[in-house]
C-alpha cells in the first residue's frame, strides 16, 4: 500500500526550485486549492497522502503548487525516494502536457547536469522535453555542450529547435560543426551556416532561388517559405480600380517569363 | 512454406480452436509456442521505445479482434488537405514482420506486440453484410494498411478465404498490398478480376537499403509476374519515392524495368506517393536506422497535413520524372498520385483526380460503413 506522510516544509526544500512558486504557503493554497487537508502546526504541517484519500492525487498539488516547472527539479520529484512509490510518472507528466516517453524520462535525467540558465531558457521559451528529445542520440557531453551555448542565445523558439535538431544531425553524421557554432551567442547567421552545412544542395531543389523574375516596378516581392512550399510574398498598393487593373495586367506579364525559365531549368 | 523469424509466437487461449491456431501449432516447435490469456500485454499504454518496437517485430499474439474490422482508410479523414481515393481497409492483424526504415507504423502503433486474429469468420461475417447492402458500389477494400498482406499469408492462409467471397461480388475490388513475395498459396483461385494484388516498389538500391526483410526488387517482379499469370490484375505502388544521390537513374530504371516486363493492360494502376512521416517519426527512424539510412538526404517540411514531406517543387518534380517515364513509354500507363495535394494533382497530371480516365470511381462518394455511422454518433 503507498502510503507517505511528507512535510510540506519537505516539500518545498525538495524542490530547489529554480521555479517562482516555492513557498510554504504557496504550497498550503495548493493543496487547499484542490480540497486536500493538512494537519498540524504551521512547522510541522504534513501532507497526508495515502490510498484511502479517493481524491485528490499528490500529482495535481503538485502541479497546482508549481505551475511552472523545469526540468530538472521535475526529475528530482519523479525520483524522490518518498514521492515516487506514490506518484505516478505518467500522471504527473500529463499535468505538464509531456507525453511518458523513455526519451523524455532520459532528456529529464541529462537536464540535471545544465546549469539554471540553461534550465531557465527552456522554461521561458515553453520548451517541452519531448521537443528536444533528438539530442538523446548524442553523447551526454555533446548534449551539454549543445545546450549550455543555447541558453545564451536569443534565437526563437523555432529557431532554437531547428538549430538544435539541425546541429545534432551533423554531429550525428559525424561532420565538424564547430566553426559554425564558435561565434556565441548563436544567432540567425548560425542558423544559416548549420543548415547549409546540413543540406548543401537545397539550394538546386528549389525554383524559386533559381530563378530571376523582373517584377514590375511598383510591387515589391521578398521569397518566403510557408511549411513545405517555397513561393513569393508580392506586395502593392493601389487607390482606385484602374491602379488595380493596371497592376494585375503588368504582373500578368511576369507568367510567361516565370513559365519559360521554369521549363528551361527542368528541362 | 518457407521459414518465419518470430522469437516467440503467443497464442490467446480464446483463439484455441481457431485455424490458424492449429496451423501454427503444425508448422512450428512446440517451444516456439506459449499460451497466454486474453489480458496478455493489455497494459501497455502510449508510444513504444525503440526496444518495444523492435521486440514487437520479432513476437507475435494470436487473438481474436473486439471492435469493427472493417473501416475507411485514415486518408480520407484529411480530405481538406489531400485528395485521397475511396479506399476502405480490412484489419486481419496489426504490426509488420518486415522492417521498412520509413515505415509509418513506428509512429502509429502503441500495441507492444504484433498480432494476427484469429476471427476472420467475423471479419467476413462483416464485409458480407456489406456486399449485400451494397452489392453494386464500387468499394475497394485493402487488407495492408497496419500490416503486410501477404507476408505472414502462408501462415493465416486468409487471402484464400477472401478471394471466394470477393468472386460473387464483382462490383467490390479487393486489394493485397505487400512487399513479400509470398504469393503462391492462392495462386490456383485465379482467375478473379477484381482482385488485385499490389506492390509497392522502389528501385533496388532504395530496396537494399531502406526495406529491410522484404524481398528484393527481382523477386518481387517475378511474383508480380506470378499474379498476372495467374488471372488476378497486378497494381504498383511507387511509394515513398525517396530523394537520394543518383535518384533519377534509379527511379528510370524502376520504370524502364517496368514497362519491361508489364503491359499497361496488365497493370490496373500505378500509384505514386513521396515520403512523408508524422514529425514524432523522426527520433525513431534515427535512432533506429541512423543518419545514413537515404530518408535522411533531403530536407523534410511540416505540411498542411501536420506530415513532413519534401518540399512541393522537389516533390512535384519527382512525379514529373516519373510520370513522363511511362507517358513517354506508352499514355495508357493509368497513373495517380497518393496522398498528395489538389494543386499536386494539377501541376503534375494536369487535370483534378475526378478527371482522370478509368479514375472517377475511386472519387465518387459512398455509402458509409458501420464503423464510419457508430463513430460519427459518438461524436455526436
Ligand atoms: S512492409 Fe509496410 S508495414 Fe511492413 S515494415 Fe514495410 S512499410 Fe511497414
Amino acid at each position: 500500500m503507498n502510503y507517505v506522510l511528507i512535510k510540506t516544509s519537505e516539500l518545498t526544500e525538495l524542490l530547489p526550485l529554480r521555479c517562482s512558486y516555492q513557498t510554504e504557503l504557496d504550497l498550503q493554497l495548493a493543496i487547499q486549492s484542490i480540497g486536500l487537508g493538512s494537519k498540524g502546526s504551521n512547522q510541522t504541517q504534513y501532507l497526508n497522502y495515502g490510498p484511502q484519500l479517493q481524491s485528490p492525487h499528490l500529482e495535481a498539488v503538485i502541479a497546482r503548487f508549481l505551475p511552472e516547472i523545469d526540468y530538472a527539479s521535475l526529475f528530482m520529484i519523479l525520483n524522490h525516494e518518498k514521492l515516487k512509490t506514490c506518484i505516478q510518472s505518467n500522471v504527473l507528466l500529463s499535468h505538464y502536457q509531456i507525453p511518458p516517453t523513455n526519451h523524455v524520462m532520459k532528456t529529464l535525467e541529462r537536464s540535471t547536469a545544465w546549469s539554471d540558465s540553461t534550465l531557465n531558457w527552456l522554461l521561458q521559451k515553453k520548451i517541452k522535453p519531448h521537443e528536444i528529445s533528438f539530442l538523446n542520440l548524442l553523447s551526454a557531453a555533446e548534449c551539454n555542450q549543445l545546450m549550455e551555448s543555447m541558453g545564451s542565445s536569443s534565437l526563437s523558439k523555432m529557431d532554437s529547435l531547428k538549430l538544435l535538431e539541425t546541429a545534432s544531425e551533423l554531429l550525428l553524421m559525424k561532420i565538424d560543426i564547430s566553426a559554425a557554432l564558435n561565434t556565441q551567442p548563436w544567432n540567425e547567421k548560425t542558423v544559416v551556416e548549420i543548415h547549409a552545412l546540413r543540406y548543401p544542395k537545397s539550394f538546386t531543389f528549389n525554383p524559386v532561388k533559381q530563378i530571376e523574375l523582373k517584377w514590375p516596378k511598383n510591387i515589391s516581392t521578398q521569397t518566403k517559405r510557408i511549411q513545405d512550399k517555397m513561393g513569393y510574398q508580392v506586395q502593392f498598393f493601389v487607390s482606385h480600380p484602374e491602379e488595380l487593373t493596371q497592376t494585375l495586367s503588368q504582373l500578368e506579364k511576369v507568367v510567361p517569363d516565370w513559365a519559360s525559365k521554369l521549363e528551361k531549368l527542368n528541362s | 512454406m518457407r521459414p518465419f523469424n518470430f522469437d516467440t509466437i503467443y497464442i490467446d487461449e480464446a483463439s484455441r480452436d481457431s485455424d490458424v491456431a492449429h496451423r501454427i501449432q503444425a508448422a512450428f516447435p512446440s517451444d516456439k509456442i506459449q499460451w497466454v490469456d486474453s489480458q496478455f500485454m493489455n497494459d501497455h499504454k502510449g508510444p513504444l521505445s525503440k526496444d518495444q518496437f523492435e521486440w514487437s517485430k520479432r513476437n507475435v499474439l494470436v487473438t481474436p479482434f473486439k471492435g469493427h474490422f472493417f473501416k475507411r482508410c485514415p486518408g480520407a479523414s484529411q480530405k481538406t488537405a489531400l485528395t485521397c481515393c475511396n479506399y476502405y481497409v480490412l484489419n486481419l492483424g496489426s504490426q509488420c514482420n518486415l522492417n521498412c526504415s520509413y515505415c509509418y507504423l513506428q509512429s502509429y502503433l502503441n500495441t507492444a506486440i504484433m498480432k494476427i486474429y484469429s476471427n476472420i469468420d467475423m471479419a467476413k461475417a462483416e464485409l458480407l453484410d456489406m456486399m449485400k447492402s451494397f452489392p453494386k458500389y464500387p468499394y475497394r477494400v485493402g487488407t495492408g494498411e497496419i500490416i503486410d498482406s501477404l507476408s505472414m499469408d502462408e501462415l493465416t492462409l486468409y487471402s484464400r478465404q477472401l478471394i471466394p467471397l470477393f468472386k460473387e461480388f464483382p462490383h467490390w475490388t479487393l486489394e493485397f498490398k505487400t512487399k513479400s513475395d509470398r504469393v503462391d498459396q492462392f495462386l490456383d483461385l485465379g482467375p478473379v478480376e477484381n482482385v488485385h494484388v499490389s506492390w509497392s516498389i522502389n528501385p533496388p538500391v532504395i530496396i537494399d537499403s531502406e526495406e529491410h526483410g522484404t524481398a528484393r526488387f527481382e523477386q518481387r517482379l517475378t511474383a508480380a509476374r506470378k499474379i498476372v499469370n495467374a488471372g488476378f490484375k497486378l497494381a504498383f505502388h511507387i511509394d515513398p519515392i525517396i530523394y537520394h544521390e543518383g535518384w533519377k537513374e534509379n527511379y528510370a530504371f524502376l520504370v524502364d524495368e517496368i514497362v519491361r516486363n508489364f503491359s499497361p493492360t496488365d497493370l490496373k494502376v500505378i500509384s505514386l506517393g513521396t515520403l512523408r512521416f508524422q514529425p514524432e517519426q523522426r527520433l525513431m527512424m534515427r535512432e533506429r536506422f541512423g543518419m545514413n539510412s537515404l530518408v535522411n538526404q533531403a530536407e523534410m517540411f511540416t505540411s498542411d497535413s501536420g506530415k513532413m514531406r519534401y518540399d512541393w517543387h522537389l516533390r512535384t518534380e519527382m512525379f514529373q520524372f516519373v510520370l513522363n517515364r511511362f507517358k513517354n513509354n506508352n499514355p495508357a500507363w493509368n497513373i495517380f498520385l497518393c496522398m498528395e495535394t489538389p494543386e499536386t494533382w494539377a501541376t503534375t497530371l494536369n487535370k483534378s483526380p475526378m478527371k482522370v480516365d478509368g479514375l472517377e470511381n475511386l472519387f465518387r462518394p459512398l455509402p458509409k460503413v458501420k464503423s464510419e455511422t457508430s463513430e460519427s454518433a459518438t461524436a455526436r
